[in-house]
């Protein structure tokens, strides 16, 4: 079975995964890939899309007036500022 | 009770909206201790349905005003919790309806609350929700399905006349198949999916669950329709009128594995009675068929992994905090993911990682395209494809948890169809009795892309033919 690297795997998530959940990943996700990589039986040669969609695009111009939903999003947010900002941690730091 | 027949009644004035609706919720507040099929009953569904009332006294009743409905908790309704089942979405209120719940308030339909689900709709069997597994109405040992199980289980418990789901594997119509309903995916953008909580974009329909075919069709008639603000949206005219079925397409080499021998025993007696009514049967062979599941379960989690990216604690939801940004990532999403959803974030971070995404993303899209194909070409010579919809009637509630392989194979006959975007139906087909409960059984009839229409018209031919 194919070694995967889980821990690098949730790092990539962002997900904090405790060591028995690992432990339990590390058999389940590769009996999965076991199962799944049998696509690679398929020849890919000559496919194409064919579809309906493809490169749905609006016109670049103004959607709705600015500051119309600020209020009802805002409300949502865990930490916001006292003037309507999303707040977050500190992230560039100066020497 | 139909959408027919309480259409009938509340026009005819037999009925009011408010009294109908009030039946609705207290049969729903009676049973769902039990089944837990509504993640919450809401409080206004008087107010609703008197608002509907007055639409029916003006004279402006359309086909769904004053119906009661119930709704997945992955569809945005405006100012309610929609929490996809999900704790890290628990006290996430949606800032806006969702394109369908427009459609269906300008309509005067009655939400009655919003369904269990598996999280983030991922899973076969409603196991996978953060508040508790939904039990099915006909044997409450027994799961509803999933991912819709919810909206299935209120539906047939008779706790909404019909409801909405979403499909992006199976998930209305399994459901549908093990509790006895229609339940309805429609062609790939013929419903907008703005306002549905993303699991994987190219996959997502919003669509029907309902005790009738006519009914589902009421309400897909309601919801679809070209959405400028859903890039994938169909234009208004772009599904076709129904075409009379006279061929039915069966692959049988895709039958003859896995499926429970009562399934097919009905399947087969089903078939026998469409022939016998003057349809001609005929084997086609889908030659990529057999990948299809490995295909689905390589773009499914990719595409997951990439919509659930979102959920970070900063904008909406729940916020678990650590000592730094990262670990306020990974905390909340540890916190707030359940199982199924962290095993499927992984994997689809693996299969688009680099060294790993041509053996993996590249080709299963390859295959997707292979299998559409190979529909095309079955298309040229049947009008439709039938196949049971589940290879199981309902399974026992913790059979399958424990190996998400196992799980996955329900979905067999059914992911198909969400990789190539035509519409399918699910329309049950009869019971099999298993530790004394009568547990129901789905035939699945396929057509291709924009010919929803002809599924329902076959439909209720069907529900005419089976008896």
């Amino acid at each position: 079975m194919i070694d995967v690297d889980i821990k690098k795997l949730a790092a990539l998530s962002r997900i904090e995964v405790s060591d028995d959940e690992l432990t339990e990943l590390s058999n389940e996700i590769p009996s999965i890939l076991a199962f799944v990589e049998q696509v690679a039986e398929v020849s890919d040669m000559d496919t194409k899309y064919t579809g309906e969609h493809f490169n749905v695009l609006r016109e670049d111009d103004h959607t709705h007036e600015s500051g119309m939903y600020t209020k009802e999003l805002l409300a949502s947010v865990p930490h916001t500022t006292d003037d309507g900002y999303i707040k977050v941690r500190k992230i560039i730091t100066q020497d | 009770m139909t959408i027919t027949e309480a259409r009938e009644l509340l026009d005819s004035k037999k009925i009011t909206a408010v009294e109908l609706a009030q039946q609705y919720v207290e049969r729903a507040h009676q049973r769902n201790g039990e089944l837990n099929a509504y993640l919450e009953i809401f409080d206004d569904v008087h107010e609703q349905a008197a608002r509907a009332d007055e639409m029916i006294a003006r004279g402006d009743a359309q086909s769904l005003t004053g119906i009661p409905l119930v709704i997945k908790d992955n569809i945005l309704i405006h100012g309610r919790v929609a929490s996809a089942a999900s704790k890290i979405l628990e006290n996430y209120v949606a800032s806006y309806d969702a394109h369908v719940i427009e459609r269906l308030k300008e309509a005067g339909a009655v939400f009655i609350g919003r369904a269990n689900m598996d999280e983030f709709a991922m899973g076969s069997s409603t196991e996978n929700s953060a508040f508790g597994v939904t039990k099915n109405p006909i044997d409450p040992t027994r799961i509803p399905g999933g991912s819709s199980g919810g909206s299935a289980a209120a539906v047939a418990g008779d706790l909404a006349i019909a409801g909405l789901g979403t499909d992006t594997g199976g998930s209305i119509r399994q459901p549908a198949s093990v509790c006895g309903l229609v339940g309805f995916k429609p062609t790939y953008g013929a419903v907008s999916r703005r306002g549905a909580i993303a699991m994987g974009s190219s996959l997502d329909q919003i669509g029907p669950l309902a005790k009738t075919v006519e009914d589902a069709r009421l309400l897909f008639e309601t919801i679809k329709g070209h959405d400028a603000k859903d890039a994938t949206s169909l234009s208004g005219d772009a599904l076709e009128g129904a075409r009379k079925v006279q061929r039915i397409g069966i692959p049988r080499h895709f039958l003859s594995e896995g499926v429970d021998a009562d399934v097919l025993a009905a399947f087969e007696e089903n078939i026998k009675k469409m022939e016998a009514q003057g349809y001609e049967i005929v084997d086609v062979e889908l030659p990529n068929i057999a990948y299809a599941l490995a295909a689905y379960y390589i773009v499914m989690p990719a595409e997951v992994s990439t919509n659930l990216a979102r959920y970070d604690g900063l904008r909406y939801g729940v916020q678990k905090q650590g000592n730094s940004l990262l670990e306020d990532y990974t905390h909340t999403r540890g916190y707030g993911f359940g199982k199924e959803s962290r095993r499927r974030i992984l994997l689809g971070a693996f299969v688009l990682s680099s060294g790993y995404a041509d053996a993996y993303y590249r080709k299963a899209t390859a295959v997707r395209e292979h299998i559409r194909e190979d529909f095309r070409k079955v298309f040229e010579t049947v009008d439709v494809i039938a196949t049971p919809t589940s290879p199981t009637p309902a399974f026992k509630i913790g059979e399958k948890a424990s190996d998400p392989l196992a799980m996955y194979a329900a979905d067999i006959f059914t992911v198909p169809v969400n990789l190539t975007g035509v519409p399918a139906i699910s329309i049950p087909m009869g019971t099999v009795n298993r530790d004394g409960a009568d547990l129901p059984l789905g035939m699945q009839f396929i057509a291709p892309h924009k010919q929803d229409a002809t599924l329902f018209a076959l439909g209720q031919e069907f529900e005419t033919i089976r008896g």
